[in-house]
């Protein structure tokens, strides 16, 4: 679906005309869907990425942020061969010089949040890894632009935007927002383990997907 | 992060079509709510990880400042060894035997002292650099400073939790739905931020 489709699904739900000249407005409304995409992309870990980054010499941490602002969570990294995600502790436990910049391509990376991951060893000459990574998927401006997430989730940002869109007017708790809510996450749940599926547990750190899923269903209004 | 993009996406969710509309609250208000979200979000999820500038020590040393708006020490090294972190009750429990001690630092003590502080133990015999991996605190958004390099993810919790803030603070008209549905979303995000990265 386009933003402008998607737009329309939400003017319908609201009861409001779909040329934005009622209570919510058309900027109001495509806000509601970029935050409603904004919440999925990140709790399904549904949109996905590779992108090169590269190294400085003698780099501890590389800051992907930097480079994609949308960055959320690496699954995998190869540089001159795949990388094993882990810990600081495991590498402190390892080398504790793991400080020092040695001659060879780093082979361990360690998530310590979207604004640094850290290199084991951390290269000497610098070097370029490429990443898979969750993104949060990009804010819709377009009217044609569609939504970086699978499309059979595209309905799903229609029920999590009206329901913020009632922010304005609040009566969130009411029997229709909680039924669109419902249904957003449980899309959302959906989208995160057919990922968990399609790509393997092990890349996405498998507990830490299960705190997602138990963090998911505890969320009611 | 923009603080003025989220004051922006905020004001129609508080029912005015622009800052200067709102009723209960002022461009202030809306600032300080960003703020105060923006705080608790980079703290408890801790998404603004960096190594600042290697601090250089001098010999008999004990004592350094953290850098500006450090909330954590996730690591560090002196002379690239790999310090353990530790807390003040752990230097206490030593007794007598740190006073004094002087060679190559295997500690570094945070909260040392209510400055920001950190204290290197043993007192550095010679001179030698400190390195530190850090979470960072979010600058001071409250003045409407506009824009600071974060993840876009935090923008969502950020929203969410002013938004309750600010229907919290409603004397009239308030609209208790819209507070605890925003701060169930909020907290159930950073539950995921958490879960992720802690």
């Amino acid at each position: 679906m386009t933003l402008s489709e998607i737009r329309g699904d939400v003017f319908r739900r609201l009861g409001v005309p779909s040329d934005g000249s009622g209570y919510y407005t058309a900027a109001e409304v495509t806000a509601a869907i970029n935050r409603a995409l904004s919440l999925f992309s990140t709790i399904s870990l549904s949109s996905v990425r590779t992108q090169d980054f590269s190294v400085s010499p003698a780099a501890l941490l590389i800051n992907p942020v930097a480079t994609d602002p949308m960055f959320l969570l690496p699954l995998n990294a190869y540089c001159s061969g795949e990388m094993s995600m882990g810990t600081l502790r495991d590498v402190q436990a390892r080398d504790p010089r793991f400080w020092t910049a040695r001659p060879a391509d780093p082979e361990v990376f360690v998530p310590l949040a979207p604004t640094a991951i850290l290199l084991y060893p951390a290269p000497a000459l610098g070097t370029t890894i490429s990443i898979r990574y969750a993104r949060v998927a990009p804010t819709l401006s377009s009217a044609s632009d569609v939504p970086d997430v699978p499309a059979e989730f595209h309905a799903a940002l229609a029920d999590g935007a009206a329901v913020l869109c009632r922010a304005k007017v609040g009566y969130q708790g009411d029997t229709r927002s909680r039924i669109e809510w419902g249904r957003f996450m449980e899309a959302a749940q959906r989208a995160l383990q057919g990922l968990a599926e399609r790509i393997g547990q092990r890349s996405m750190k498998a507990k830490e997907v299960e705190a997602v899923l138990q963090s998911m269903a505890r969320i009611s209004i | 992060m923009n603080a003025a993009t989220l004051a922006a996406e905020l004001v129609p969710m508080l029912n005015a079509a622009n800052i200067g509309e709102l009723v209960y609250w002022t461009e202030a208000d809306v600032y300080a709510a960003i703020h105060g979200a923006a705080r608790q979000v980079c703290d408890a999820a801790g998404v603004l990880v960096t190594e600042p500038a290697s601090i250089s020590v001098n010999a008999d040393q004990s004592t350094v400042s953290l850098p500006a708006r450090t909330s954590a020490v996730l690591a560090a090294a002196w002379d690239d060894s790999d310090l353990r972190i530790v807390g003040p009750k752990y230097l206490e429990s030593m007794a007598n035997v740190w006073k004094g001690k002087k060679g190559d630092p295997r500690l570094l003590v945070v909260g040392y002292d209510t400055t920001q502080g950190a204290r290197l133990f043993p007192t550095p015999a010679g001179p030698g650099t400190l390195r530190l991996i850090v979470s960072q605190a979010s600058p001071d958004v409250s003045q409407g400073a506009p824009s600071f390099t974060a993840p876009a993810v935090i923008d969502t919790p950020i929203v969410l939790r002013a938004l309750g803030r600010l229907r919290a603070q409603e004397t009239e008209a308030r609209m208790p739905d819209v507070e605890v549905f925003a701060e169930s979303i909020a907290a159930a995000h950073m539950r995921v931020l958490e879960a992720m990265w802690r």
